[in-house]
């Protein structure tokens, strides 16, 4: 596997993070004793300075700033207080979309970011990610099942059945193919 | 008023206490509470390790004895304390280091067995390498600290000493705790596959936070060599390990008061069941009421089985309490504070349990008798 060029395979998450690589979870992973402001700090900690200056330099520069317009954005402000552990599935899943793009990623891969939830929510979180993307200008790798949410925030997508690639290239193309509605879609 | 209020309160209640002490007690009592207070110090430093990075260490009990023998060795050749501290809290931060290095590379436990090994290896030094550390015949004579030109000769100076010592490396651990290196500790024993993927360095820290619980067992046994005034390899063994060990987990791993706890636990806790008769003496006329009502000879059979009281205390609290005795008091807090939240919100409720909200009948594998599930209160 290659990124940017750069060869990456076996590399650890913390390196290949810090390469500008981050990712969100199928099962979620906040951490549930820490408060949700506590946990994007946390997300973008380890990208400021170096393990010295986290603890006798100037800790933390800039990063309540950074987590407050996350908060905004993601429109956390009144659960920021709490600990992530106390949110709701749907508040949880918007703060680990958060986390994944406090430190400004290059190359965000997100791991079926609509799994398990409800509708509204689930426009709220597409149209989320899609004014982040146009925001921070990363690119999206999504793995997902859900057919319309991917047709929607997805330009570019490739369909895989059994472990092969059935169908590539734009959503109307990909909705379109026989092999895809057979597979998926179930006419 | 506010679980806050009430705990800083309480916290000064504690530290002025723990400040009158001595003026109540005899020197053996003075001395016990001095022991208590290096004791949490070597505790503190397990406490980093084990509950916040979430390693076994078997090695604490060879760091303190690394500072003891360091403390020792100088001050018996005529340098101050001071420097003890310095050459033990780099010794030890060093060795831990080079211990954990290679140890936190592979699987989990393997920590462990590395401690334990060198804890072993350890004590066949202090005991063998007698041209250094003395052997079984020990160094004598450990002459009290002086500072700034007052020597510390008696228990009660010796004993602020102490405290003042705890209360630096307490306000230290604070410091650390509430650092972004604290952030990243409970990140990585919460979660460590995202912190990881958060690009936290959990290899890296663990072995900070060993190397610097190894270090606090170095100052720890600097404050012991010359308390007692006279060591040998003897305490440095790993029972020694072992107790701080339980005295982290019975306080609360993890929790920042469990250390304090737990030394009370594993230092006071047997003095005080072994004096149990004499206990009843002391409190007068209460005492007199009590002992009508308890059989005579039970308090001298207690007294004289502390051991086995003391460790069958243990064995229940960790049944009823695996996160220790802090982590009880938590729960607790926790429950009352969401009382108080549902009383405030209105919701009705008698004695944590709410009205019937879903009834499930006529299951086809169940009994006649149809179910009722009751909400429960979450905690």
């Amino acid at each position: 596997m290659r990124l940017d060029g750069r060869a990456v395979t076996g590399m650890r998450p913390c390196d290949l993070n810090r390469l500008g690589v981050s990712r969100t979870f199928q099962l979620l992973q906040v951490f549930p004793e820490l408060s949700v402001r506590e946990n994007l700090i946390l997300a973008a900690q380890e990208h400021k300075g170096s393990m010295l200056t986290r603890l006798f330099g100037a800790r933390d520069v800039g990063l309540t700033g950074d987590a407050e317009r996350m908060i905004e954005f993601f429109r956390l402000a009144h659960v920021a207080a709490n600990k992530a552990g106390a949110l709701s599935y749907g508040q949880q899943k918007l703060l680990d979309a958060a986390m994944a793009f406090m430190a400004g990623p290059r190359l965000v891969l997100l791991d079926e970011p609509a799994g398990g939830v409800n509708l509204t929510m689930l426009a709220n979180l597409r149209e989320r990610l899609e004014a982040i993307n146009r925001e921070q200008r990363a690119t999206f790798v999504v793995i997902e099942h859900n057919m319309e949410f991917v047709m929607r925030l997805c330009s570019r997508i490739v369909v895989l059945a059994g472990g092969r690639i059935i169908a590539e290239g734009a959503p109307e193309d990909v909705r379109r193919d026989p092999k895809v509605i057979e597979a998926y879609l179930g006419h | 008023m506010s679980a806050r209020v009430l705990g800083a309160g309480a916290g000064l209640v504690i530290v002025a206490a723990l400040i009158a002490a001595p003026f109540g007690l005899k020197p053996y009592g003075i001395y016990i509470l001095t022991l208590w207070a290096v004791t949490t110090i070597a505790a503190i430093g397990l406490n980093l390790t084990l509950g916040y990075a979430g390693q076994v260490s078997l090695a604490q009990g060879a760091f303190v004895g690394i500072g003891a023998y360091a403390a020792a060795l100088l001050t018996t050749h005529g340098w101050p304390l001071g420097s003890a501290y310095v050459v033990a809290a780099i010794a030890c931060f060093a060795i831990g280091w080079v211990l954990g290095y290679p140890a936190l590379r592979v699987q989990h436990h393997y920590l462990a067995f590395v401690t334990l090994a060198f804890s072993t290896l350890l004590y066949l030094v202090f005991r063998n390498e007698e041209w250094i550390t003395g052997g079984i015949y020990g160094i004598s004579n450990i002459p009290r600290p002086n500072l700034f030109g007052y020597l510390l000769r008696t228990p009660r100076d010796f004993y602020y000493f102490c405290l003042a010592n705890l209360a630096l490396v307490s306000l230290a651990a604070w410091w650390l705790i509430r650092s972004p290196w604290g952030r990243a500790f409970v990140a990585l024993r919460e979660n460590p596959l995202r912190a990881l993927s958060l690009g936290v360095d959990t290899r890296r820290y663990t072995l900070m936070a060993f190397a610097l619980g190894a270090g606090l067992g170095g100052i720890s046994g600097v404050l012991y060599a010359p308390l007692v005034q006279y060591i040998d390899p003897t305490p440095f063994s790993l029972l020694l390990s072992l107790n701080l060990l339980l005295m982290v987990i019975v306080g609360g791993s993890g929790y920042f008061f469990g250390p304090f706890v737990g030394a009370v636990v594993a230092v006071l806790l047997p003095e005080w069941i072994q004096s149990a008769d004499k206990l009843f003496e002391a409190l007068g006329p209460v005492g007199e009421a009590l002992r009508v009502v308890l059989p005579p000879d039970a308090l001298k059979y207690v007294a004289k089985h502390y051991l086995v009281v003391y460790a069958v205390f243990v064995m229940v609290l960790l049944v009823f309490s695996p996160s220790g005795i802090i982590g009880f008091f938590e729960k607790r807090l926790h429950r009352v504070a969401h009382q108080q939240r549902a009383a405030r919100t209105g919701h009705r409720s008698e004695g944590g349990v709410m009205a019937s909200v879903l009834e499930v009948r006529n299951l086809p594998s169940s009994s006649a008798a149809s179910m009722r599930s009751r909400a429960y209160r979450s905690t």
